[in-house]
């Protein structure tokens, strides 16, 4: 075959019709792997929840100004954790990004790190470093005193040579906490609320009911007591 | 040209990175490990070979002066492709290539080859040349991923044989350089 | 204040070619004098901002609205490939001094990934906009000329060492590109001192 002659008229058509038959058949392709993708979104969302978060059945996604937070229940409908996604931008190389679970009592009941461009082998190390059984291990820990770095006068254990990352992590847990507290003015457990009072946090127990009474106040009754707690 | 020779030189007489030094920038940045080396090898074999027969099939039809964009098409639609289809079925390795697999269209191998060999030759020889040249690239990437992971991280395809530190340095960029350096030049000493 | 960091991360904790291994190409082959390591980052600074501008514009007007953004990158690098022939012709025509200047280092630039990978990571939003709007025109342009700077910064001091490794004894297998190379990784070892900086 001949090969065709480099007129205007045959370069545009040329160009067009390949364009034209890339796009057709990337909208093909793009519509076939649509379905996958999201699955695989929502997986991975989902497996970082269950490492997060105790047993749950199925979980609520909301935004509590404009950070993501998942509560999840169980099959009664009752609450028993909620997870928080925070960004922090103090890290050594950008952005860590973490998704923090909190039990209903508001102690932390797991982490995962979901991105970071931390060192590898010195700041990457803070995706076990603070698990349990780890060095720094801060499962279980109660954040109504921020978490710090030893060397910043806390109580959390950083990692060896990459103070920054640790840093970075707690600010993650910190940020995580406030939102947390923030969520928690809706969120209903039969057992155990925790209010928020201005800057102070209680944690009461032996709760039977709540009940939401208008906008701004929910009425709380106790089991045995049997008092009466208006906010 | 037979084609058993055409499959083969890109291996070691020809192989695009380390005699050819095309493809540099995916050569630094994936190799962190074997297998994302590997990975990114593969992911630009699948690029190389589809647009190497593509292009061999409609080199007649495009006019000489429109031929580089028209290449650039093809090939940015099958890097389009492998995009997709990693995001949906490779997830975990899509996320550590990251800006790499879209970066496979500017990759002077893929439009190198299309220039050099497919757009002069019939659709089965280009088909091996792009398979040739990419199994090439991908083991040369696949080696020095090996190299430094297990300098760097003491673990090779992500088991770990020894519980310590590594030299930290080969699995960041520094190491990258380091790595390629030497290995070009062993390459070197041996093509003599 | 944000912009100055950007301009800092973009340009020395994250530069393009000694961390994020964009733009080795260029790098590689273009660097053996300090004059034209500065011609070909300018032809760079210049081709990147404005890529970045276009590819903004075209991804936040056509491909978000559509929701075609798979067609990215067909897209973007049919328009950079475009440009930098444009940029070529109008620089033929206006300024015959400055094509001079720049015109070689033109047609290498369409082929250097740094200018595509910039503009998918402004695209897609995904470059560190230290806490400003990802998504917005102004953060993107002072990303990309960071970049470039970065880009211009590694280029012209790799040059500058190379002008002196001419009159070095270097064993036979490793002259040329290996020692380049090592050279290179001594830099990305310097540059590594920028981390933790912003």
């Amino acid at each position: 075959m001949a090969k065709k002659q480099s007129s205007l008229i045959n370069m545009v058509l040329t160009l067009f019709v390949i364009t034209v038959v890339a796009a057709v058949a990337l909208g093909f392709v793009y519509y076939f792997t649509q379905e996958p993708i999201a699955q695989v979104k929502e997986k991975k969302l989902n497996e970082g929840l269950m490492k997060v978060l105790p047993a749950f059945d199925h979980q609520v996604a909301e935004e509590v100004e404009g950070v993501p937070t998942y509560k999840a229940f169980d099959a009664n409908e009752q609450l028993v954790g909620t997870a928080v996604e925070v960004v922090t931008d103090k890290g050594f190389g950008g952005d860590v990004k973490v998704l923090v679970g909190f039990d209903t009592e508001g102690k932390i009941f797991g982490y995962t790190v979901l991105e970071h461009k931390e060192t590898a082998g010195l700041g990457s190390k803070m995706g076990d470093w603070f698990q349990e059984g780890g060095k720094g291990n801060v499962i279980g820990k109660d954040l109504s005193t921020p978490a710090k770095v030893s060397k910043d006068g806390g109580d959390v254990d950083a990692i060896t040579a990459a103070t920054i990352s640790s840093r970075a992590f707690c600010d993650a847990l910190n940020k995580a906490y406030a939102t947390y507290v923030n969520t928690v003015g809706s969120c209903v457990s039969t057992d155990t609320l925790i209010i928020k009072s201005d800057l102070k946090c209680d944690t009461l127990t032996n709760v039977s009911t709540i009940r939401k009474t208008d906008e701004n106040s929910i009425e709380v009754t106790f089991k045995e007591e049997g008092g009466q707690d208006n906010e | 040209m037979n084609n058993w020779k055409n499959f083969t030189k890109g291996f070691i007489k020809e192989n695009p990175v380390l005699v050819m030094l095309l493809g540099c920038c995916p050569t630094l940045g994936t190799t962190t490990s074997a297998i994302n080396g590997l990975s990114m090898g593969l992911a630009t074999t699948f690029v190389l070979v589809c647009s190497n027969i593509v292009i061999s099939l409609i080199k007649n039809l495009i006019p000489d002066k429109v031929r580089i964009p028209s290449y650039i098409v093809v090939i940015a639609s099958f890097v389009t492709v492998i995009d997709l289809l990693m995001q949906a079925y490779l997830p975990g390795i899509y996320e550590t290539l990251g800006l790499f697999i879209p970066l496979i269209v500017v990759n002077c191998i893929v439009l190198g080859r299309a220039e050099a060999f497919a757009s002069k030759n019939g659709v089965w020889a280009s088909c091996v040349d792009g398979l040739g040249m990419g199994l090439g690239y991908a083991l040369a990437l696949m080696i020095l991923g090996a190299v430094r992971e297990i300098l760097g991280s003491l673990s090779i395809f992500g088991w770990q044989f020894m519980q310590a530190d590594g030299i930290l340095v080969f699995v960041l960029a520094p190491g990258a350089f380091f790595g390629l350096a030497y290995f070009i030049a062993v390459v070197r000493r041996f093509n003599k | 204040m944000a912009y100055i960091l950007i301009i800092i991360s973009a340009m020395l904790v994250n530069n393009i070619v000694l961390a994020q291994f964009l733009g080795i190409c260029p790098f590689l082959g273009v660097s053996g004098k300090v004059k034209t390591a500065v011609g070909m980052g300018s032809a760079v600074l210049f081709v990147m901002t404005l890529a970045t501008i276009v590819t903004w514009l075209v991804q936040t007007y056509i491909l978000n609205p559509l929701g075609i953004q798979f067609m990215q990158t067909v897209a973007f690098i049919l328009i950079i490939a475009a440009l930098v022939q444009m940029v070529e012709i109008i620089l033929k025509k206006i300024s015959p001094s400055l094509y001079q200047a720049l015109g070689i280092f033109l047609p290498l630039i369409t082929t250097n990934c740094a200018i595509l990978g910039v503009a998918i990571l402004v695209g897609n939003g995904t470059y560190n906009s230290m806490g400003l709007d990802a998504t917005s025109l102004l953060p993107a342009i002072v990303f990309a000329i960071g970049t470039a700077l970065g880009f211009m910064l590694a280029l012209v001091i790799f040059a500058g060492i190379r002008e002196h490794m001419a009159k070095l004894p270097i064993p036979e297998g490793m002259k040329g590109v290996p020692a380049a190379l090592v050279v290179a990784g001594i830099l990305a070892l310097a540059f590594m001192g920028f981390s933790g900086l912003v």
